[in-house]
C-alpha cells in the first residue's frame, strides 16, 4: 500500500470561522455563495466555503488574501449577529492522495467515502479528533487543530504502511 | 510425508509446501493449508490438551472456531493466548503449547486433582472459600484459573488495523446460501460485502462431496464465485468473521491474515443497510458418559479433516447419531480407508437403506467410552434396556443434529423459537434489517440451503427497495434430513462424566445440582454451572442445556429457551479491537509553538489538562525539583518570569444576547463590563458547584472573549453549547472556541513592565493608561498583539497574546530582552507555588467539585442584582440549611520546614476518625521561606488562630489555621 499513497502537510491558508444567519453571512461574503447542502462546499475562484453545521461555515482562501478578508469582516462590526473569526492558525491541512488513499482514510473516518461527491466537505472525526474532511478529484484534505498535525501525519503514515506501526 | 495419518484426499492443502512447527516442544511437519489441528491429527497426536477443571485428557473435537477440546498458546513471534487449534493457521516455525497442563498434555501433574472431582461440583467455590476469607485462597486460585498466558509484548512485526466500510448488503457466510443470496443481491444492483471465516468460499461444500443441482459442489462454488466477481458489485473478504451486531446494523468483522503482509489482523466496522446472516449451523455434540475422550469427534469434523485436509483421524470408527447427516460421513470415511465398525443410532427406525455393509444399531445409545489418552472401545446399549455391546475402535464420530448459528440474528434483535422439525432453535419472525438464510434459518441440507439463499437474497433486495415483488416470508424446507431429539444418555450414575460443556468441564450432574439448588432458568443455570460461558457463548452448549433442563423440569425445550447471545460470537484478539489506537494515539498530546523550546531547555514536561503538555519545571544540572521550582518562583517575585499560557481555554462570544448569556453563565455581572476591560468570574454548575473560573474581556458592544482554565476548556465549551442549544435556542448569540488561534507569553514579576517596554510596543504601559484588569491591542516586538493585564501569580503580569505563527518570534524576543532583567522560564510547579502564596483558587484543588463560591471566600462574586444565573438557586437552597461547611483557610505548620502532603485529611486531634477537612495545596513559599498550605476546613473562617491536626499514615502534623493569603494581601503588587 505504501507505494500507492502520498501524504503531505499543506501550506497555511487563510481560514475564517463564520457563524450567523444565512442571509447575514451571505451579505458578508458578497459574490461567494454558501454551500447549498450540508456536508458540501462552494467554490468561488480560490475561495471555498465549507459547511460545518447549521449557520456555521469555514471559509478558506489563499494566505495572501487573509488581510483582505480580515478587513472585509472587520468592516461588518456593526452586524451583531455575525461572528467571523480568523482561524488560519487554528487549522492545519494535510493532503492524502494515491490509489490507496481511501483505504487509509477508511481507518481514519467512519463515513462512506466512496459515495461522496467531489464537492464534499465534512465536519467529522478523524482518528477520534475533530476535523474537516475535504474530498477533491484525486485527493482528500484533512484539517485538524494545528497542535494535532504531527499526530495526524503519524497516524496516516502508519496506516499507510509508511511508518513501522504497532 | 507430512504425517502418519495423511491420505491422498484433501483439496485445500498443498503437499508440495511442507511447514515445520513445534507442539509442546516436539518438532512436527504439516502442509501449507493445514490448520494446527489438522496437522496434529496428521501426525497422530491424539492427546492435545487437558481440561479446564478436572485435567482430563482432551483431543481435537471439531474443525472450527467452536472447538471446545483443544485451546493452545502460541509463543514466539506469533504469540497468542487461548487459540482454538482448528482456527490456528499453520505457518513455518509456528510454536504452540497445550494449556492448563504441566509438564505436558500427555503427562499432566494436575491430573492428580481428578480423584477429588466429586468434591468439586459446580458452584463449590461459592460455598467453599468463605472462611476465613477469599483473600486467603485468592492467590492460589488466580494461579490455577485461566488457561494460556497473555503475550507479554506486542507482535514484533506488523500492525493491527481498523477500517470502516459501507455497503447495501453484508452477507455473512459464503456457503450455498450466502453465495446464492449475494448473487441475487448483486443481480438486483446492490453493493455487497461477502465475508466468510474460511480461506475460500463454499462453506460446508468444502468438506462434503455433495452435488447441487446435479453439479459437484466444488464446481458450483467456483461457478458462483466467478459469477459474483463478474458483477463488480461484490467484495469478498476471506478469513473474516462477523462477531457482533451493534445499533443501526453496524457489524464488526475481524479479518485474519489480510493480504497486506504488514497487517496482522484488520477490524472492519461495516455499516450495512441490510444484513444477510448465512452463518450456517453447528453440529451438536451428544451427551453421554465419557464423551470427552480424545478420539471422540464431531462427525462433520471427521469429514472435514478427510476431504479438506487429507487427514484420517482414526483407523476403526463408530458413528453415534440421532439424525441422517452421518450417512455421507460414513461414506467418506470408508473412502478414506477408515473401517466404520458400526453406526449407533438412537432412533428405533431402521435408517440403513443407503448404508450397505455398515452395521447399524438402531434404538441404541453409547453408555461408555473406554480408553485413557485415546478411545479404545465403546459400549452401545439398547435404549429399551438390556446388555450392551462392546465395540473396539479408536475414533468415535458423533452427530447430535445441527444448531443454526443464530448469534448475529439474535444480537440484531431477531426472535428465536424451537423447531420440532429439526430439534433446534431457529430464527422466528422478521427482523427489520436482517435476513436469515440457509442452515442459519433452519434449512439444513445444502441444496435446500441454496434455495433458501435465493429466497433470502430476494427478501434482502426488497428491503433495499430494489428486489422483486413478494413478501419474502417463506422459509426453506428441511427435506432429506430427519432427527429425533436425544438430550442425555447413559445411566444416571455416570452423569458426572457426561459432559454438557466440554470447554468448561460442566457435566449433567452439575445441571441437576443447579436445579436442586433452586436455579430454574437457563440463565441462572449458566451462571451457577458456567455452562456456555467463555468464548463458546452457548453456541454448542445451549441447546443441550435446554434439552436436559427440559427433561428435569418437565417443560418443553422451547419454553426453557436459550441464554442471551452476546458478542463476540467468536474469540477476537484485543489487538484487532484496539487497532491503531494505542498509547498517545488514543489521546494525543497537544502542543504549542513553544513546546519544542521547552524540551530543548531540559524542562520536565507534564500533561496539564485537556492533553496539553506543559513544562513542570526547568532543572539545571544537579538540581532537585524543589531547587528548580524555588529558583523560578523567586524570579517571579523578585525580577521576572515568563510562562507559555497558550493552552488557556479561549472562547469568542458575539451577538445581541452575548451579555445576557454571560450574565447567565457567570455568577457575577459581566454585561456591564466596559469595552477594553476584563473581569474575573466564576461559572457554576446547575447544582451550584464551581465549574470553572476565568476572565471575560469586553471586545465590543456585542462581543466578548472568555479566557478559562486549561483543563476545563472542553467542559466549559460543552456547558455553553448545551445551554444555548437546549435552554435558550432563541438567543441571538454565537460562540466559537479559539484556544489554538491565540497563543500567549505571560510576563510576570516586578520587572515585567520594563521587559515589555524593551520589546518595543505602541501600547502605553503606564499604570494609569493601562490599569490592572484591562487589555490593549497594538504591536509588541513588531507583532500584532493583544496584551491583557491580569495576574494568576499575584505579581505584576502582562499576558501577551499573538498569533501562533508569531509565537516563537515573540518568545525568543522575550528571552533575549529579558535576560538583563533576570528573566526565567516558569513551569507549572512554580505557578502552583505562586498562586498558593497568593491564595488564588485552583480548579481541581480548592474547587474540588463540592465547594461553592462562599466556601472559597468568593461570595462577593455572587451577584445580588441578577434575577437568575446558573447555579444560583442551588447555592441558596444549600446554604439555607445553615449547616457549617468546609471553608478555605491557610495552614502554617508548627515545624516551618515540614511540607504536608496535598490531600491529607484534617481530623480531630489527628485521630483516625471522620475528617473535618483536607489539605488542598501545600508548597514551599519563597517569600515566607517556610512551608505554607491551603485547606478546606469545616467552619474554617471562624477557626482562624486555632490549632488543627493533619493525619498522616505515620503520625500527625500540627498546624495553625490562618487567613488563606501569604503574599501581598492588599494586592499592591499585581496592581503596581
Amino acid at each position: 500500500m505504501a507505494d500507492n499513497v502520498q501524504i503531505r502537510a499543506l501550506p497555511m491558508r487563510a481560514c475564517f470561522d463564520i457563524k450567523g444567519p444565512k442571509d447575514v453571512v451571505g451579505r458578508a461574503l458578497g459574490a461567494v455563495a454558501l454551500p447549498s447542502r450540508p456536508n458540501t462546499r462552494s467554490e468561488y475562484g480560490s475561495v471555498e466555503v465549507h459547511w460545518v453545521g447549521p449557520e456555521s461555515w469555514i471559509l478558506t482562501a489563499p494566505i495572501g488574501s487573509e488581510g483582505e478578508w480580515i478587513g472585509r469582516f472587520g468592516g461588518l462590526s456593526e452586524e451583531p449577529d455575525l461572528l467571523a473569526l480568523t482561524v488560519s492558525d487554528l487549522h492545519s491541512f494535510v493532503e492524502i492522495s494515491g490509489a490507496h488513499a481511501e483505504d487509509v482514510l477508511a481507518s481514519a473516518v467512519s463515513l462512506d467515502l466512496r459515495r461522496l461527491g467531489n464537492d464534499a466537505s465534512l465536519f467529522t472525526e478523524v482518528f477520534g479528533q475533530r476535523g474537516i474532511l475535504v474530498k477533491r478529484s484525486g485527493s482528500h484534505e484533512i484539517a485538524v487543530e494545528n497542535s494535532l498535525t504531527e499526530f495526524l501525519l503519524t497516524r496516516l503514515r502508519t496506516e499507510a504502511g509508511l511508518l513501522a506501526g504497532n | 510425508m507430512t504425517g502418519i495419518n495423511r491420505i491422498s484426499a484433501g483439496r485445500l492443502i498443498d503437499r508440495g509446501r511442507p511447514l515445520n512447527f513445534t507442539f509442546n516442544g516436539s518438532g512436527l511437519t504439516g502442509c501449507e493449508g493445514d490448520s494446527l489441528a489438522s496437522a496434529l491429527l496428521a501426525n497422530g497426536v491424539s492427546t492435545t490438551a487437558r481440561s479446564f477443571k478436572y485435567h482430563r485428557p482432551r483431543g481435537i473435537i471439531s474443525c472450527g472456531h467452536d472447538e471446545p477440546g483443544t485451546l493452545v498458546e502460541l509463543v514466539g513471534d506469533q504469540a497468542g493466548a487461548n487459540r482454538p487449534a482448528p482456527a490456528v493457521r499453520l505457518q513455518e516455525g509456528l510454536k504452540a503449547v497445550s494449556v492448563n497442563c504441566w509438564p505436558s498434555a500427555a503427562f499432566d501433574v494436575g491430573a492428580l486433582i481428578r480423584p477429588l472431582a466429586p468434591l468439586l461440583p459446580a458452584g463449590f467455590y461459592y460455598k467453599t472459600f468463605i472462611w476465613p476469607g477469599w483473600r486467603v485462597y485468592e492467590p492460589l486460585i488466580r494461579r490455577l484459573a485461566g488457561l494460556a498466558h497473555a503475550p507479554g509484548s506486542p507482535p514484533p512485526d506488523g500492525r493491527f488495523e481498523t477500517r470502516s466500510w459501507h455497503c447495501d448488503a453484508l452477507v455473512v457466510g459464503a456457503g450455498p446460501a450466502g453465495l446464492s443470496a449475494a448473487g441475487e443481491l448483486a443481480e438486483a444492483g446492490a453493493d455487497v460485502l461477502l465475508v466468510d471465516r474460511g480461506s475460500r468460499p463454499g462453506g460446508c461444500l468444502n468438506r462434503r462431496r455433495t452435488e447441487i443441482g446435479g453439479v459437484p459442489g466444488r464446481d458450483w462454488v467456483a461457478e458462483r464465485s466467478a459469477g459474483l466477481a463478474s458483477t463488480g458489485r461484490v467484495r469478498f473478504l476471506r478469513n473474516a468473521e462477523a462477531w457482533a451486531v451493534r445499533e443501526d446494523n453496524l457489524v464488526l468483522v475481524n479479518e485474519r491474515h489480510p493480504e497486506d503482509p504488514g497487517v496482522i489482523e484488520r477490524q472492519w466496522n461495516v455499516r450495512a443497510k441490510v444484513l444477510v446472516a448465512a452463518t450456517g449451523a453447528v453440529e451438536r455434540m451428544l451427551v453421554f458418559p465419557n464423551n470427552d475422550r480424545p478420539g471422540v469427534m464431531l462427525a462433520s469434523a471427521i469429514q472435514c479433516y478427510i476431504n479438506r485436509d487429507g487427514v484420517r483421524p482414526g483407523r476403526r470408527a463408530v458413528l453415534f447419531t440421532n439424525n441422517d447427516s452421518v450417512r455421507d460421513v460414513a461414506g467418506d470415511m470408508q473412502a478414506a480407508g477408515i473401517e466404520v465398525a458400526a453406526i449407533v443410532d438412537t432412533r428405533s427406525t431402521d435408517h440403513r437403506s443407503d448404508l450397505d455393509g455398515i452395521r447399524v444399531l438402531p434404538g441404541h445409545e453409547i453408555t461408555d467410552v473406554q480408553g485413557g489418552r485415546r478411545v479404545r472401545r465403546i459400549i452401545a446399549s439398547p435404549r429399551s434396556g438390556g446388555p450392551g455391546v462392546a465395540i473396539d475402535c479408536d475414533l468415535l464420530g458423533v452427530s447430535g443434529g445441527w444448531d443454526p448459528s443464530v448469534g448475529l440474528w439474535s444480537q440484531a434483535g431477531g426472535g428465536i423459537a424451537y423447531s420440532d422439525g429439526i430439534c433446534a432453535f431457529v430464527p422466528a419472525g422478521t427482523c427489520r434489517q436482517v435476513v436469515s438464510a440457509g442452515a442459519a434459518s433452519g434449512a439444513i441440507s445444502a441444496s435446500v440451503a441454496r434455495g433458501d439463499g435465493l429466497r433470502a437474497g430476494d427478501a434482502a433486495a426488497r428491503r433495499l427497495g430494489i428486489g422483486p415483488a413478494g413478501d419474502g416470508s417463506e422459509r426453506g424446507l428441511t427435506s432429506g434430513y430427519s432427527i429425533e431429539p436425544f438430550w442425555q444418555g447413559g445411566a444416571v450414575g455416570r452423569s458426572d462424566v457426561s459432559f454438557v460443556d466440554i470447554l468448561n468441564d460442566v457435566t449433567v450432574a452439575d445441571i441437576h445440582l443447579a436445579l436442586r439448588e433452586g436455579f430454574r432458568s437457563v440463565e441462572q443455570v449458566k451462571r451457577y454451572t458456567t455452562a456456555g460461558m467463555g468464548f463458546n457463548q452457548g453456541k454448542t452448549v445451549g441447546p443441550n442445556v435446554a434439552g436436559i433442563v427440559s427433561g428435569i423440569v418437565n417443560e418443553p425445550v422451547g419454553e426453557v429457551g436459550l441464554t442471551t447471545f452476546r458478542s463476540p460470537t467468536v474469540p477476537v484478539s484485543f489487538g484487532s479491537i484496539v487497532g491503531g489506537r494505542r498509547g498517545q494515539s488514543v489521546l494525543p498530546y497537544r502542543h504549542t509553538p513553544i513546546t519544542q523550546w521547552n524540551i530543548e531547555q531540559g524542562a520536565v514536561m507534564y500533561e496539564a489538562g485537556a492533553r496539553w503538555r506543559r513544562p513542570g519545571y526547568f532543572p539545571e544540572p544537579g538540581d532537585s525539583m524543589q531547587t528548580a521550582v524555588n529558583r523560578e518562583a523567586a524570579a517571579v517575585r523578585n525580577w521576572a518570569g515568563v510562562y507559555d499560557g497558550s493552552p488557556l481555554g479561549t472562547f469568542a462570544v458575539r451577538g445581541p444576547d452575548a451579555g445576557r448569556l454571560l450574565d447567565m453563565l457567570f455568577a457575577n455581572d459581566v454585561s456591564d463590563l466596559p469595552e477594553g476591560n476584563c473581569r474575573y468570574g466564576i461559572m457554576l454548575t446547575d447544582d451550584g458547584r464551581i465549574l470553572d473560573d476565568g476572565i471575560a474581556l469586553r471586545t465590543g458592544e456585542h462581543g466578548f472573549v472568555l479566557s478559562m482554565s486549561t483543563g476545563n476548556a472542553p467542559l466549559v465549551g460543552r456547558h455553553i453549547s448545551k445551554f444555548l442549544a437546549i435552554d435558550r435556542p432563541d438567543w441571538r448569540v454565537r460562540v466559537t472556541e479559539m484556544t489554538c488561534q491565540w497563543m500567549n507569553a505571560t510576563l510576570c514579576g516586578p520587572k515585567s513592565r520594563d521587559i515589555l517596554a524593551a520589546l518595543g510596543t505602541d501600547i502605553d504601559l503606564s499604570r494609569e493608561a493601562f490599569p490592572f484588569m484591562s487589555y490593549r491591542e497594538g504591536t509588541v516586538a513588531g507583532l500584532p498583539a493583544r496584551v491583557v493585564r491580569v495576574s494568576f501569580t499575584g505579581s505584576l503580569s502582562f499576558e501577551i497574546n499573538v498569533r501562533p505563527r508569531d509565537m516563537r518570534s515573540l518568545w525568543d524576543a522575550v528571552m533575549r530582552e529579558g535576560r538583563e532583567f533576570g528573566i526565567r522560564p516558569v513551569g507549572s510547579e512554580a505557578n502552583h507555588v505562586l498562586r498558593v502564596e497568593k491564595g488564588f483558587i485552583s480548579i481541581g484543588h480548592e474547587a474540588d467539585g463540592t465547594a461553592d463560591p462562599y466556601d472559597l471566600g468568593l461570595g462577593w462574586l455572587m451577584s445580588k442584582g441578577k434575577a437568575d444565573f446558573i447555579g444560583k438557586r442551588s447555592v441558596e437552597l444549600r446554604r439555607g440549611s445553615g449547616k457549617p461547611r468546609r471553608e478555605l483557610v491557610g495552614l502554617l505548620t508548627g515545624d516551618a520546614k515540614r511540607l504536608i502532603p496535598e490531600g491529607a485529611p484534617i481530623t480531630r486531634e489527628g485521630r483516625r476518625c471522620s475528617a473535618e477537612g483536607f489539605v488542598s495545596a501545600s508548597v514551599w513559599s519563597v517569600v515566607k521561606e517556610r512551608s505554607v498550605a491551603l485547606a478546606l476546613l469545616t467552619d474554617g473562617r471562624n477557626r482562624i488562630g486555632e490549632e488543627v491536626f493533619v493525619r498522616l499514615p505515620d503520625g500527625r502534623v500540627e498546624a495553625e489555621v490562618v487567613r488563606p493569603c501569604f503574599f501581598d494581601p492588599r494586592g499592591t503588587e499585581l496592581r503596581s
